[in-house]
């Protein structure tokens, strides 16, 4: 479904993603795991076309995006959840809702934000309360359902678990999970190697702007380089 | 005594309109840009000279008004998408600079198209019956263009509060305002977003544009230059970059305005043997009637007291703003 080719990314003169190559496939889990500065996010960025890679390919569904405008890429069915879940603090939740499902029918919209009630119970209550008054993981919640409301067939997700309290990290995670048993794909960066490698059925290891390991998350796990690089063992 | 204060409020009132039909303009496009478009002035401008040609070509005055919103708005996308686009997201101060440019070439156009035209430097504006007298409410007399602003101050104000509030159009214009980065990955166009804050506070400086020569009598292709500097006041009082804060700062200078020269004149008016004589000496000392001449400076000061102990304006929160 998604494909980059040798991708190069900087900020000015900084390079920040220094030849990546990556592949997720119709209905995959995949995670990026990678240490702070990374290129893990800079990488999302590209493919939803917040920035504009310096060469290399992104190639989406047999053809290459890495020109689209980010409003294109919505609307052909890429969604991105970014890094500090950007609600907009003065709308309400519905609103966040609205403008997240904004390039579909308005009325086909409005019918999809109570399917996100029965997903994100916890968000239905809070419907007319400002996004910036929800706690960090209601704020995740709703991050996740608004990047929904596009109707998206490939989810990129930024970090969901950054800055939430344990017990919240699970049920996000549960989400993440269920989303994937409907049948979306997903490609997440997490600083969680953990949680993403359970979740994940492949995984990249992102370092310094670079591809440097990449496998079944389960033989991930087990790899002792792994281990010893993420889980402090 | 009643009838003097009424008077004055009507007067704040009216003038608070127009200034705020001119500062919403100013804070949308400021929250959504970082730019502060001072060529707002100049679309006013263009748009009393609109107004003024169609009247004298023999339009009859819907269609002249029509004409003159239409040719404002298409003034003020031509600006945005030949001037501002292509410095989008450039230095704050690039983009001023760049808003004093086409505040330039706004006047020096329409000084140009005048003369073509065989027209002197000051046109007196033929303002129609609807703006032109006064109405008289028993000992009070209104002139009825304050009446006509503060109407038309109210309907486009709920309008516009309207759109922004309720329609998906006016949330992604939210949106861009409070996280553009986000509002592009909800798909929103941000382009559209732009030219539809660039129309509506085009539209908007035309009708204040309207009022204004009405009021004024006469129009110069340098009149943009007071209301715009009105307008930014006002939305630096009420709060830079907010539409409600826009509005707010715009009566809360119209009152400002009115409180010098409503000063100047309370010694006159009270009834005699109201006050002793020497209370009613005092008055007249205190508040002459030069006072209305101190009116700028009035406001200035007051600006001046905003900016030190309330820098984020009436509406937004206390404290000084936080440099990042």
């Amino acid at each position: 479904m998604l494909e980059l080719r040798d991708l190069h990314v900087f900020y000015g003169n900084i390079r920040a993603v220094n030849g990546a190559s990556l592949r997720v496939e119709t209905g995959e889990l995949v995670a990026i795991i990678g240490s702070n500065g990374a290129g893990k996010s800079t990488t999302l960025k590209s493919i939803s076309g917040l920035l504009r890679p310096r060469s290399g390919a992104i190639v989406y569904d047999g053809r290459d995006i890495s020109n689209e405008s980010t409003d294109r890429i919505v609307a052909l069915g890429i969604s991105h959840c970014p890094e500090g879940r950007h609600i907009f603090g003065r709308l309400t939740v519905r609103e966040n809702l609205i403008l997240g499902g904004v390039q579909r029918p308005a009325a086909e919209a409005r019918r999809d934000i109570e399917l996100v009630e029965d997903t994100f119970p916890r968000l239905r209550d809070r419907m007319k309360q400002a996004g910036g008054t929800l706690s960090g993981g209601e704020q995740q919640m709703l991050a996740i359902a608004r990047a929904l409301m596009s109707k998206p067939r490939l989810l990129l997700l930024d970090e969901p678990s950054l800055g939430l309290a344990p017990i919240m990290v699970e049920h996000i995670f549960e989400v993440i999970e269920g989303l994937k048993r409907q049948g979306l794909t997903i490609l997440l960066v997490e600083q969680n190697v953990h949680h993403a490698l359970d979740a994940a059925d492949r995984a990249y290891v992102m370092e310094t702007g670079r591809i440097t390991f990449e496998g079944a998350a389960d033989s991930l796990r087990h790899d002792p380089r792994i281990e010893q690089s993420y889980f402090g063992l | 005594m009643g009838d003097y204060f009424i008077q004055q409020v009507v007067n704040a009132v009216s003038a608070g309109s127009l200034y705020a039909l001119m500062a919403v303009g100013l804070a949308l496009i400021f929250s959504i840009l970082r730019l502060i478009n001072f060529a707002h002035g100049d679309i006013m401008m263009v748009a009393a000279y609109l107004v003024t040609f169609a009247l004298f070509a023999g339009m009859p005055l819907p269609a002249a008004l029509v004409f003159m919103v239409v040719g404002a708005v298409v003034i003020g996308l031509l600006m945005e998408r030949i001037a501002y686009r292509p410095i989008r997201g450039a230095a704050e101060v690039a983009m001023l600079l760049t808003s004093f440019a086409v505040g330039q070439i706004l006047q020096n156009g329409t000084l140009l198209v005048s003369r073509l035209a065989g027209e002197p430097v000051q046109i007196a504006f033929p303002a129609p019956d609807i703006v032109n007298g006064v109405v008289a409410f028993g000992a009070i007399t209104v002139p009825k263009v304050n009446i006509v602003s503060l109407v038309t101050g109210a309907v486009l104000l709920t309008l516009l509060t309207v759109f922004v509030t309720r329609t998906r159009l006016g949330l992604s214009m939210h949106a861009a305002a409070e996280d553009l980065p986000a509002a592009r990955l909800m798909g929103i166009r941000v382009n559209r977003v732009v030219a539809t804050a660039f129309a509506i506070s085009s539209g908007l400086a035309a009708v204040a544009g309207f009022l204004y020569a009405s009021q004024a009598g006469q129009i110069n292709p340098y009149l943009g230059f007071t209301p715009v500097l009105k307008a930014f006041i006002a939305a630096v009082i009420g709060g830079f970059g907010s539409l409600s804060g826009a509005v707010v700062g715009a009566y809360a200078l119209g009152i400002l305005e009115v409180i010098p020269t409503a000063l100047s004149g309370i010694a006159d008016i009270l009834p005699p043997g109201a006050v002793p004589p020497g209370v009613h000496d005092l008055l007249t000392q205190v508040f002459p009637s030069s006072l209305g001449s101190y009116r700028d400076a009035f406001v200035f000061v007051f600006l001046i007291l905003m900016l030190l102990f309330r820098p984020n304006g009436i509406v937004g929160g206390g404290g000084r703003e936080e440099v990042p």
